[in-house]
């Protein structure tokens, strides 16, 4: 991915903040767009010497600014999508649904079966045991009530 | 003072308190000894657990990870040449040297002792220091508090390195996300979205917990394979030959003790650049340079004093003007804000018996961890060859759980999940994650100041400029800024 984009998008982002700023009043909105202009200004810079232009190579060598490297290239960003957004998006999703010690168990059991390729086996001791250790912990010992998931407070009701 | 701190030490001498001390610290030496973990993460999976807790024993649980967690951290860089924390990378300089001569045990023992009795000196340097920023403290209003919390930021993100803009962009990001929520002056709501989950604002410790915890996971997750790749052995023995080494090494571990607390008050140093500090000056004034490097024990007494002192000094900043020097201070300002003391001046002048507290059990976590470390040390290293792909998906799911159980609420494991895959991201596109945190941590306060002050004033800016404390405060805001541009004029002189 191309280091500018990330400034781009951070641009368009605190853009809009800016923008959404001026629907308070004149107390409320004094620091908010202070820090976004502030912020705005040092995403431009960033921007410059992202894409090396002139100005950007000469602020980058004055302030011996490092280039935004991308830490471990060697991971696609498809795949580190998957790994940032996706596992830990069904994770919660699940555990919306069907309720967190039941979305705890599914998912550790998934993630050393499918991505670690772990036996079947192997996979589900680790899930249970980390299940059942997650139950002890925070309901039998702390006394929390973990969320039990819409599915089976709409059964309750 | 005297009867707080008596008060202090009777209570961390309960069995109670001693238990609590005793888990916080094995908690520590795991987190420390794993690569990757480390206190920030430990801390933040942590607070969820203290909510239940009586503050004090809170506190003391903390004390003891933090105590615990350089000393975790020695022990994979001396046998495995794997630092568990950054500030232990200097410490492998000579420790694995020393382990693959056979010596892992003396290096062992003088990491104990020089983390224990460097630990207690940077305590001792706290103690010493309360009552003078108490004085201080007390000279400081509305004004001096806005200008206090810029120089936070500005020092923080110039101490970023070679990425000062990104790190202002981060604290510029991390100050918009203090401002959403319910506004104290005007009285109306901003940036929530309709949501009513955010009226209260963005919670603090479910960001700490997705930035520092989920998205270490996800970082360990994408990478795979073992958490540490070191090849060393794990055999531990002549313990206490490493222990007379201290001993007989006494103005090396009052250097890096002395180097630890001083650079460790500073905000945004943190204890990578006091460790690598302490080893340099220790191998410029050796009679024997050219031994360090390859075994020389006064290369890791010299490391882990100054990488234990500076907890105390760090706590310096953090406790009397709520300014978190490093990211695990941050999160420790997380502990203290969900057992309702508010960060800053007032906690250092109306809960003195809280700091004492911290104080004793980061000086006895210390004790604790070097004996408790000495003994679990060869087991502990054996944690480091885990397979990450068992450590991620249990770790994440604990901090799942952690950020529910915090309020009950799913709100916070929302919160939790998306400053995760934020955090992850960042550290992918190098922006640091302490700058964001620290500007969320003081956004609120520097607003509060900013519009009291200008209340203070009828309207005008001029109240920053024309206070002995704010002139002083703004004088340092420009030389932290300016200093990077004199580090190149300096450098640019001396190379011409």
């Amino acid at each position: 991915m191309k280091n500018q984009y990330i400034p781009l998008l951070l641009i368009l982002l605190m853009t809009s903040i800016l923008i959404g700023a001026y629907n308070y009043d004149s107390s409320a909105r004094a620091l908010p767009v202070l820090v976004a202009v502030f912020t705005i200004m040092l995403l431009i810079v960033e921007l410059m010497v992202q894409a090396k232009t002139h100005i950007g190579v000469r602020v980058k060598n004055f302030l011996e600014t490092e280039d935004s490297e991308e830490n471990q290239e060697s991971i696609s960003i498809g795949r580190a999508l998957i790994y940032s957004v996706g596992w830990p998006g069904f994770l919660v999703a699940l555990s919306a649904i069907i309720g967190i010690l039941p979305a705890v168990l599914i998912y550790i059991f998934l993630s050393l079966n499918i991505v670690a390729r772990k036996s079947i086996g192997r996979s589900l001791v680790v899930a249970l045991a980390m299940t059942a250790l997650s139950w002890f912990l925070f309901e039998f010992v702390m006394s929390y009530q973990l969320y039990r998931g819409i599915l089976m407070n709409n059964l309750a009701w | 003072m005297t009867d707080t701190f008596l008060q202090a030490i009777t209570y961390l001498f309960t069995i109670e308190s001693l238990s609590y001390l005793a888990l916080g610290t094995v908690i520590g030496l795991l987190f420390g000894a794993i690569p990757g973990l480390g206190g920030t993460t430990a801390l933040a999976l942590l607070i969820p657990m203290t909510f239940g807790m009586q503050p004090d024993a809170a506190i003391v649980l903390v004390g003891g990870i933090m105590g615990g967690v350089p000393f975790g951290g020695s022990l994979s860089a001396i046998l495995l040449n794997t630092p568990g924390i950054a500030p232990n990378a200097a410490t492998c300089f000579d420790g694995y040297p020393l382990a693959r001569k056979g010596k892992a045990g003396i290096a062992i023992g003088a990491a104990a002792t020089a983390s224990a009795l460097g630990g207690l000196i940077g305590v001792g340097v706290m103690l010493a220091v309360i009552p003078v920023a108490k004085a201080i403290v007390l000279l400081f209003g509305p004004p001096e508090f806005f200008m206090l919390g810029v120089l936070g930021l500005s020092a923080i993100a110039v101490s970023t390195g070679g990425k000062l803009i990104r790190g202002l962009i981060s604290g510029g990001f991390g100050l918009i996300l203090a401002f959403v929520g319910f506004d104290e002056v005007g009285g109306g709501l901003r940036y929530t979205a309709g949501i009513e989950y955010l009226w209260d604002g963005v919670p603090l410790v479910p960001v700490l917990i997705g930035l520092f915890a989920i998205s270490e996971m996800i970082n360990l997750m994408a990478v795979g394979g073992q958490v540490s790749t070191g090849t060393g052995s794990a055999s531990v023995g002549k313990v206490f030959e490493g222990v007379q080494a201290v001993f007989n090494n006494l103005a090396t571990l009052i250097r890096g003790s002395s180097i630890g607390a001083f650079i460790g008050a500073v905000p945004g140093i943190g204890g990578t650049v006091a460790s690598f500090l302490s080893y340099t000056v220790t191998r410029q004034i050796s009679k024997k340079p050219e031994s360090f490097g390859k075994g020389n024990i006064q290369g890791v007494i010299a490391s882990e004093a100054a990488n234990n002192a500076k907890d105390g000094g760090s706590l310096i900043p953090t406790l009397a003007f709520g300014i978190p020097g490093s990211a695990e201070m941050a999160v420790f300002l997380g502990v203290l804000v969900l057992h309702g003391f508010e960060p800053g001046p007032r906690l250092l002048l109306d809960h003195e018996n809280v700091i004492y507290g911290l104080v004793m059990a980061l000086a006895l976590s210390c004790l604790f961890a070097s004996a408790i470390g000495l003994c679990l040390s060869r087991y502990l290293v054996l944690l480091t060859r885990t397979d990450v792909h068992y450590l991620a998906p249990i770790v994440l799911s604990i901090a799942l759980i952690g950020a529910y159980a915090l309020q009950s609420s799913f709100g916070d494991v929302i919160v939790a999940m998306i400053f995760g895959v934020i955090g992850y991201f960042m550290v992918r596109f190098d922006y640091p994650r302490i700058t964001l945190v620290i500007a969320l941590v003081l956004g609120g306060i520097v607003e509060r100041s900013y519009h009291q002050s200008l209340m203070m004033s009828g309207g005008s800016h001029s109240i920053f400029f024309t206070r002995l404390v704010t002139d002083i405060l703004l004088v340092l805001i420009v030389i932290s800024l300016a200093l990077p541009v004199f580090r190149i004029l300096f450098s640019g002189r001396r190379k011409g």
